[in-house]
């Protein structure tokens, strides 16, 4: 009977196209789109790349062009350098070729843009260096002249003050963090199927449910079987939907995709007990329940940072105990810290916090959904 | 006009259920928008790093260098500084670069010491790097310099944060014609198109399944009532609920911005907010013709309909930062037009005001929605006569 149930129940899961759709291709679609808009902005306005600038009047500022030469030469370069005219500079300004004109024919050295950022104020800090290298060189001529050498000596001496600390091996790309959530969201949908189970076998709340009610397979037994078939059907959709991710939109998650079907086998569960619980209570009509379902889900995954990628560094400031709690952050967690600290207490903590939310649910929703008898219908 | 009323019924009958569903996707965009800084323009300024500053040294020499750092960026002070909530805050753009001063710091600098004095956190080969290390390397040389040239400590650090404080003169040029949006309108109408599409387009889809149900549709088809009043009818519902959420949605506008929508720029704003809302009308009159009375199907499609156009189309990020094969794809979608005018109206984003963009942005988004409602007839012709 246990094996007729699951049978059954799993045909009827591969021709309920919505759960496919939510399971398996809504994922896919999202990571796609979130792939095509977000993989270049990390390398395009964090990662360094040479900033290009013109310089104007660089023939008449011999000592700026020799150190704009040594820049040049070093192998750290920092810019990408045209020596133009002004109304060529300006030109290549307007249309975005540069970040900006450097005027060098005047001994202050002024700084033209049109946009501001990191890579225009790098510009600037280098020209503030130049200058205030030689106020210092004009103040001590003017103050210690005899001590000029030293000073000089001490100017142009490489110095390395900076040692780079210990951060991470893993991706440090922040908007990986979206695919965290996608996966969490994708599991969290799982709960569809656990409330569609409950619907299905509740006999004020369908025709189905009416008929179950009064077959020969008992309640528990149904129950049980269907939330197997379901469980498998959902974690291969999420299973797919991951290779996805990993194998086609090639997404370094920072996380191996062994870890990642570790991760999805307790998270499907979590997302499935949830939608179970919810369609256990009370006699709410299903569309009610299905909105709930649906406001609470796409709520966590919300503070989890599904639309907003740093939320959850806001809920942490604020309110940290959310995160501690919240089903969507803690999967998403969970990808996030193998990425960046490998498995270790955190990770461990997460999946145990998920699995004991698992066992809440679904006791809760066993327990709300047993023995339910009916005066009428 | 039967229809019509027996439209605005079923609307009234289905808003309970809406009007949960509709203010939960207008304050997540709120919120959203409220949290965007795009928009505006001004006067050239530095860009200032988040800032998290561990001093181990605790002498008047990290004082200084501490109190320079903070003259030009910003420090943060994390509620909690263990590792895993600094790396946290690294990782998510909260602090942008962890600066460890080593101890003994003051003596080494004293000493004329130049190497290993910091340690520093960051994103690797970061633009943050590279920018905070060279005004830190900065520093120190024009300090070491100071302190070479046989000058004591307190003068020398006082001269280096007055060497220092004669930054470069910049000249901020704009090459457009000085038009702007308020920073906080450009937000609010950057989002709007998601409400729009998702709300709207799956409002109207609901009322339309339930109007197509059996029993009602057989009833209008006895009716004297030919096709073309028949879907005129459904059009002016339609009108009127995208209308009704359009002015709410002005209604927060004009209370977040008061009197800056009322600026030429504001009202073309404006504009071209109302006409994409006519596209998102007509876009669910399409969906509801193709799926007649599948309503989870119009659930499915509305939802890859709507985050696809806004994530290609440019609201939820800025064009400038999608690629060239995603922006061919982008141009035929009626989000990529709205945004095109809206940044232009701003003239942000890459794009300068130019009267002509607006207006053809404008007029494509017209030819969308004329587009989708001729389709939308068509289908819905066919599938009666079927």
């Amino acid at each position: 009977m246990f094996l007729h149930c699951f049978k059954y129940a799993f045909k009827m899961l591969l021709k309920t196209k919505v759960l496919v759709f939510w399971t398996m291709l809504f994922p896919i679609i999202l990571g796609t789109l979130f792939n095509a808009v977000f993989s270049n902005i990390y390398e395009s306005e964090t990662l360094f790349r040479e900033v290009p600038v013109a310089v104007v009047g660089a023939d008449d500022n011999s000592a700026f062009k020799a150190v704009l030469d040594e820049i040049e030469k070093d192998g750290t370069k920092l810019f990408t350098i045209s020596y133009t005219d002004e109304q060529e500079a300006l030109d290549m300004l307007r249309d975005g070729d540069i970040k900006g004109i450097i005027y060098s024919d005047d001994l202050a050295l002024e700084l033209t843009v049109n946009t501001t950022g990191v890579d225009v104020s790098i510009i600037k800090s280098f020209l503030d260096r130049y200058k205030s290298m030689a106020g210092v060189i004009s103040d001590v001529a003017v103050s210690s002249p005899e001590k000029l050498g030293d000073t000089i000596e001490s100017l142009e001496k490489q110095i390395a003050p900076l040692t780079a600390a210990e951060y991470t091996e893993g991706n440090t790309d922040p908007y990986v963090t979206y695919f965290y959530n996608l996966l969490a969201m994708t599991a969290l949908f799982a709960s569809l199927s656990g409330m569609y189970i409950c619907i299905v076998n509740q006999a004020n709340l369908s025709d189905s449910g009416a008929r179950l009610n009064i077959s020969t397979a008992g309640q528990r037994l149904r129950i049980t079987s269907w939330l197997i078939a379901f469980y498998i059907f959902q974690y291969i959709g999420i299973m797919i939907a991951s290779a996805y991710l990993y194998f086609v939109l090639k997404i370094d998650f920072g996380v191996s995709f062994g870890l990642t079907a570790l991760i999805n086998l307790l998270s499907v569960a979590c997302g499935l007990s949830l939608g179970f619980f919810i369609g256990a209570i009370g006699t709410i009509s299903e569309n009610t329940k299905r909105g709930i379902l649906l406001a609470v889900t796409l709520g966590l995954s919300f503070f989890s940072g599904l639309m907003i990628g740093g939320i959850s560094m806001l809920v942490e400031e604020y309110c940290p105990i959310f995160n501690r709690i919240n089903p969507a952050r803690l999967i998403a967690d969970c990808f996030y810290s193998v990425n960046i600290y490998g498995i270790g207490d955190r990770f461990e903590r997460n999946m145990i916090t998920i699995a004991v939310w698992t066992v809440l649910l679904m006791a809760g929703g066993l327990i709300l959904s047993h023995r339910k008898k009916y005066k009428s219908l | 006009m039967e229809i019509f009323k027996v439209f605005m019924k079923i609307t009234k009958k289905l808003m309970k259920s809406f009007i949960v569903w509709i203010i939960m996707f207008v304050v997540l965009t709120l919120f959203i928008s409220n949290l965007d800084s795009s928009g505006g323009a001004g006067d050239y300024t530095d860009s200032k790093l988040n800032i998290v500053i561990f001093d181990n040294d605790c002498s008047p020499e990290s004082k200084a260098l501490y109190d320079y750092i903070g003259s030009r960026h910003k420090i943060k002070e994390l509620t909690k500084t263990d590792v895993e909530s600094v790396n946290d805050a690294l990782f998510y753009n909260i602090v942008n670069y962890v600066l460890t001063i080593k101890e003994g710091y003051g003596e080494m600098v004293r000493g004329g010491e130049t190497d290993g004095l910091f340690e520093y956190k960051t994103a690797p080969s970061s633009y943050y790097g590279e920018y905070m290390n060279m005004q830190l390397e900065q520093y120190i040389s024009s300090l070491s310099a100071y302190i070479a040239s046989g000058m004591d400590i307190a003068p020398a650090l006082e001269k280096t944060a007055d060497s220092l404080r004669e930054p470069t003169e910049v000249d901020k040029v704009s090459f457009d014609n000085d038009s702007r949006l308020g920073r906080h309108i450009y937000s609010i109408m950057r989002y709007m198109p998601y409400i729009f599409l998702t709300v709207s387009a799956a409002v109207i889809a609901r009322i339309i399944i339930t109007l197509n149900s059996d029993d009602i549709r057989k009833r209008t088809s006895c009716a004297p009532v030919s096709m073309m009043k028949y879907n005129l009818q459904v059009m002016l519902g339609a009108s009127v609920v995208c209308l009704s959420l359009w002015l709410f949605m002005m209604l927060y506008t004009v209370i977040c911005s008061g009197r800056e929508l009322f600026t030429n720029n504001g009202l073309f704003a404006v504009l071209n907010n109302f006409v994409f809302l006519i596209v998102a009308a007509s876009l669910g009159l399409f969906i509801s013709s193709l799926f007649g009375k599948d309503s989870e199907a119009i659930d499915m499609i509305n939802n890859i309909v709507s985050l696809g156009m806004c994530f290609l189309g440019g609201v939820f990020v800025p064009l400038q930062f999608l690629s060239g094969t995603v922006l061919i794809i982008s141009k035929f979608l009626p989000t990529y037009w709205y945004i095109r005018a809206l940044d232009s109206i701003a003239g942000i984003n890459g794009m300068t005001y130019d009267t002509s963009v607006i207006r053809i942005s404008i007029g494509i988004q017209f030819l969308f929605a004329a587009a989708l409602l001729a389709a939308s007839m068509a289908v819905s012709k066919f599938r009666r006569k079927a």
